[in-house]
């Protein structure tokens, strides 16, 4: 691709952003006019409260704005599932700018960011994720057009089949929990089981199409897999589900809420569903992988043992960190229930011990991403992320002896270990960062050649990572949105 | 080695500029005059303006992180917006949620309503942080680059020969160095790809070791070093260059610095047949020649007739009981016991052991009570040691003692002189014990600042008058040593004299037996066997080498030693010896 192609003016690409944003608009559309409401106020916008006004505008709108992201991520080379997840975060900050701030000034409104307020806009904020979605599809599928033959059947297969086992796990984990009813997921064993089944062959079929041949290490994998949950969870938990249901659109607050006890357990399914994705795909690689190419470039024993070692001493960084939210909010007594006592000293022990295993983990699943303060510091928030659905919320509530705390007053509860979780990621990512790039500069590389690889690699993070970093602050908001009262 | 350049100031116009991006992001929102804004974070009481001015001036820290994290390769709004997202959530958390009610004297508690109540803030630092990383993007473009990988002209070249234990060493810690802001352009030159592990080397001319596990590949080694497979033809100190046949190039290498780490190659001292007949222990091909060896012997000894000629084909010497000599013995009689139920005509009782010595004790290297130790347990085991006893000429039928003396035999190990490598010969420098290079006690060689020596093909000073052994320790050290001095050479400092003390020595017996002496306190039997293994395992170079010893030695004791012969040997008696495969290198037998 020359120069000029990338950086000049691209009709075809333009095009191409006009029909994939004008693709997500029809789809917020279509639930905007199943909500009802929300179109008369953006007819506010050109002084009109006809549907069919505000219907119009919005379409425009949705056009001009997949310009805009197909020409900002035009030239980054990015794939299916890199365009779908930079979709949700554009739409994300399209509904912060848009609809919570421009909407109500064009409106001659004054913009409110009150709880209230956000609360009172959740709708839009699931249909600007998934304008986002569609849209970055939309785009996606153009890329595919212009490289057919991506996809072959057998990641498909493989992507079905994780898909189909970590559903079919999501819903064993709800119906033991006694929250299938309250997730949306109720109806008859049968029926719940065989629509059960073909969502997730469904939901695994559509990251084995996003992510053809699952690439880089394990731990963006599995951030990734946390983004895809909440993708899953807005598409299937929040929309398809119940619309097969026959419950409409659950997108208001009200109707949401109760549906945030489907949020943690879909969002680990996916973590769930990509690691068993990856595993199969790794199994076939290396049994059936011609090209030896496309195998790991080196052996996971190679530099394992070392980034176990600078995560686990990152891990304590970051429980330190951990620590001071964790005292603050009276939790030392109840992480020392899990050595059977309740003194706080004993509590702290124990969440440092289980601070320094995670960076430990932390240390071996990013250890090829974990040189760069950037990433360092976005993978880290976003496995802190993931560890207090999986830890905070689940593992820890089930080990005390009670089940996972996934409902809304769970995760109301939970906010004040979130926010220790999200800083103890913070801590982790930076200490690793500074550690790997003492031991491992990328930059002080001896040959041209290594120079280009190691260029080539930190592309690929440049392309993919910041969308799912920016997943982890959406999934956050998203939360904090839906169960803060 | 490449130069990370001036990323010093590069960081400093990044944060800046953030800064900038970051006051700019908030100016725009305030001037949205959204109502929040008014009452911002901690400043909720206080007077609309001076809160507002608390929104700027705190808006500078979550855009000077942006700035601060951002890399060279950012092009495009997206990665900036995306990481002002990020920061945004963070930076609520750090101020609004924690340290704003430090400041106003209440606890933090982010519990929901806390966040509740935070929520106008938390969507002020989401759009602030997106704002700021879009102003950023803008200003990012204009910014001054590091030059990430700027060619390495300019910088310091210091040519390392040698890819031994003191070459690695030196290697390594310019690596190490160049992490902490000193820049070299280093180039390693060696003939052999793979640094070898030689105190395991008897191992795997016992077979009990199979070759490539002692050994790692330099490229892995040094993995920022430029390398360069090929053996140095000459060294032209005038004009500073080294000349190196690569792959049938002829390449020249310019030096400011220059390490000579090119270890030692065995010498006969000139008596006659030894380099026809005798068989040196330094090279991971030496170690396969002597074990295909001595299985050719066994074959033959199974066809054999004549008792004589049994006798001499079972019959397998060592010359020199230093280390390696007493290692060698010890291994290959351990090789022949566990091997001799393959040769069904071979008694158990015909193969002999014989170890030549010059003087009157083995092991100089060990204090008097352990070399006795070392001495009784090996004639124990049935090994002949003839002490005091100087070689004459080799045969390829016998060894020559001197006094005339016949000492029919198969098997010649030799170990008994190493001498510099011929590339050092052509060189007009001081000399030491040997014809080893005189160096100063920074390691220089004397009367050159630019020229390094160390390991065996040096005469360190010990600073008490004698020289550092040729051990492997003390080569690793002085290889260190020399990087150092490189180092301060270059950033105009004096180089320390260099010191170090032996930390003990320790040496294999065959058969779950050895001495030590470590740091004066002095080890037998089991327990010196299994501390050299335990100590040598940890000392091998990479986790991967050290799992593949581990499991070689734990698969030696469930399974019989392998006696294939992959290596083509000629027949014993022939005498027949390759002829020599590169200058000064060792003769191998490869029939």
């Amino acid at each position: 691709m020359s120069a000029q192609a990338v950086y000049g003016f691209q009709p075809k690409r333009l095009r191409q952003g006009a029909l994939a944003g004008l693709a997500g608009g029809v789809v917020f559309g279509a639930a905007m006019l199943e909500l009802g409401g929300a179109l008369p106020t953006i007819a506010g916008i050109v002084r009109s409260d006809l549907t069919g006004v505000g219907l119009l505008v919005h379409a425009v709108i949705s056009t001009v704005i997949g310009v805009f992201f197909a020409e900002i991520t035009r030239g980054r080379r990015a794939g299916p599932g890199e365009l779908v997840f930079w979709g949700i975060a554009y739409g994300a900050l399209w509904w912060l700018l848009g609809a919570l701030t421009l909407l109500p000034i064009l409106r001659g409104e004054q913009p409110d960011w009150s709880l209230h307020s956000v609360q009172a806009a959740f709708p839009s904020l699931i249909g600007h994720l998934a304008y986002g979605a569609t849209a970055g599809a939309v785009l996606g599928i153009f890329g595919y057009a212009a490289r057919a033959g991506q996809i072959k059947g057998g990641a498909l297969l493989r992507g079905a089949l994780a898909g189909v086992l970590a559903w079919s796990a999501l819903t064993l984990v709800l119906e033991r929990s006694g929250l299938l009813e309250e997730a949306g997921f109720g109806g008859t064993s049968a029926t719940r089981w065989v629509i059960g089944l073909l969502l997730g062959a469904l939901a695994g079929g559509g990251y084995a199409a996003l992510y053809p041949r699952p690439r880089g290490a394990t731990g963006p994998g599995l951030v990734r897999g946390l983004a895809y949950g909440f993708l899953l969870w807005f598409t299937l938990a929040l929309s398809i589900v119940p619309v097969l249901a026959g419950d409409g659109l659950p997108w208001a607050i009200g109707a949401a809420r109760p549906r945030a006890a489907s949020l943690p357990g879909v969002l680990l399914a996916g973590v769930l569903l990509v690691a068993l994705y990856r595993w199969f795909s790794g199994l076939a690689g290396t049994f059936f992988e011609d090209d030896v190419s496309e195998l790991a470039d080196e052996g996971v024993g190679s530099r394992a043992l070392r980034g176990l070692g600078r995560g686990a001493v990152a891990g304590v960084t970051g429980g330190l960190i951990f620590t001071i939210v964790l005292a603050g909010i009276g939790g030392p007594e109840r992480t020392a229930g899990l050595m059977g006592g309740s003194a706080p000293a004993l509590g702290l022990l124990v969440q440092l011990a289980i601070a320094t295993v995670i960076g430990a983990s932390f240390g071996v699943l990013f250890r090829h991403d974990g040189d760069d303060p950037e990433a360092a510091l976005g993978w880290g928030v976003a496995y802190g992320l993931l560890w207090w659905v999986l830890g905070g919320q689940t593992l820890l509530p089930v080990l005390l002896g009670g089940s996972p705390a996934w409902t809304a007053t769970g995760l109301e509860d939970g906010v004040p270990s979130l926010v220790g979780y999200l800083a103890y990621g913070a801590g982790l990512g930076l200490t690793l960062a500074a550690l790997e790039r003492r031991a491992r500069p990328w930059w002080a590389a001896s040959t041209e050649a290594r120079v280009r690889r190691a260029e080539e690699r930190r592309r690929r993070l440049a392309i993919a990572a910041p969308g799912l970093w920016t997943m982890a602050a959406i999934i956050v908001l998203t939360v904090l949105a839906l169960v803060a009262s | 080695m490449t130069e990370a350049g001036s990323r010093g100031p590069a960081l400093l116009a990044r944060v800046l500029a953030g800064a900038l991006a970051g006051l700019a992001g908030a100016g725009a929102l305030t001037l949205i005059g959204a109502p929040q804004l008014s009452s911002p974070s901690a400043a909720a009481e206080s007077a609309d303006t001076t809160a507002t001015a608390l929104w700027l001036l705190l808006s500078l820290v979550p855009g000077a992180m942006i700035g601060a994290l951002a890399s060279e390769r950012s092009a495009g709004p997206a990665v900036p917006v995306a990481r002002g997202l990020l920061i945004g959530l963070l930076w609520w958390i750090v101020w609004f949620l924690s340290v704003a009610p430090l400041l106003r004297g209440e606890a933090p508690t982010w519990d929901a309503a806390t966040v509740a109540a935070g929520f106008p803030e938390l969507i002020a630092d989401l759009l602030q942080g997106a704002a700021a990383g879009l102003f950023f993007a803008a200003i990012a473009e204009r910014l001054p680059r590091a030059s990430a990988h700027a060619a390495p002209a300019g910088l310091p070249r210091v040519v390392v020969l040698g890819g031994g234990f003191a070459g690695i060493a030196a290697v390594q810690r310019l690596e190490r160095l160049a992490r902490r802001k000193a820049r070299f352009d280093v180039t390693l030159i060696s003939d052999e790809n793979y640094l070898l592990f030689t105190p395991m080397l008897a191992e795997v001319a016992a077979g009990s070791l199979e070759s490539r596990h002692i050994s790692a590949p330099v490229r892995t080694a040094c993995p920022r070093t430029r390398f360069v497979h090929g053996r140095a033809r000459s060294i032209d100190l005038e004009r500073r260059a080294v000349q190196v046949g690569a792959r049938g190039r002829r390449l020249e290498l310019p030096f400011d610095h220059l390490v000579l780490a090119v270890g030692s190659e065995p010498t006969y001292h000139g008596l006659p047949g030894l380099a026809e007949h005798a068989l040196p222990l330094k090279t991971l091909k030496n170690a396969l020649t002597i074990r295909g060896h001595v299985l050719a012997c066994l074959d033959q000894a199974d066809l054999e007739p004549d008792p004589a000629r049994r006798r001499q084909l079972l019959t397998f010497c060592a010359v020199g009981a230093g280390f390696a000599g007493v290692e060698a013995i010890a291994e290959l009689r351990d090789l022949v016991s566990s091997v001799l139920r393959f040769f069904p005509a071979v008694g158990r009782a015909e193969p002999c052991f014989v170890l030549v010595h010059s003087r009157e004790r083995i092991l100089p290297e060990l204090s008097e009570p352990l070399a006795a130790y070392a001495l009784t347990k090996l004639r124990e085991r049935g090994i002949e040691c003839r002490l005091g006893v100087r070689v004459a000429a080799a045969r390829a039928d016998a060894l020559v003692l001197a006094g005339g003396e016949e000492l029919p035999c198969g098997t010649i190990v030799w170990t008994a002189g190493n001498r510099p490598g011929e590339l050092l010969d052509q060189l007009e420098l001081e000399r030491g014990r040997g014809g080893t290079l005189a160096v100063d006690e920074s390691l220089r060689v004397l009367g050159r600042s630019d020229v390094w020596a160390a390991g065996d093909c040096a005469a360190v000073p010990d600073g008490d008058g004698g020289l550092q052994p040729p051990t492997a320790q003390h080569a690793v050290r002085e290889g260190r040593a020399i990087a150092d001095g490189i180092a301060a050479t270059l950033a105009g400092l004096d180089v320390p004299p260099f010191r170090f003390r032996s930390l003990g020595a320790l040496t294999p017996l065959g058969h779950r037996s050895g001495v030590a002496e470590i740091r004066g306190r002095c080890f037998s039997g089991a327990l010196a066997w299994a501390l050299w293994r335990c100590i040598y395992l940890a000392k091998l170079p990479g986790l991967e080498k050290r799992t593949r010893v581990a499991l070689d030695w734990l698969l030696d004791l469930v399974f019989p030693r392998d006696i294939v012969l992959a290596e083509q040997v000629g027949s014993p008696a022939d005498g027949r010896l390759a002829p020599e495969s590169a200058p000064g290198a060792p003769r191998e037998n490869s029939g």
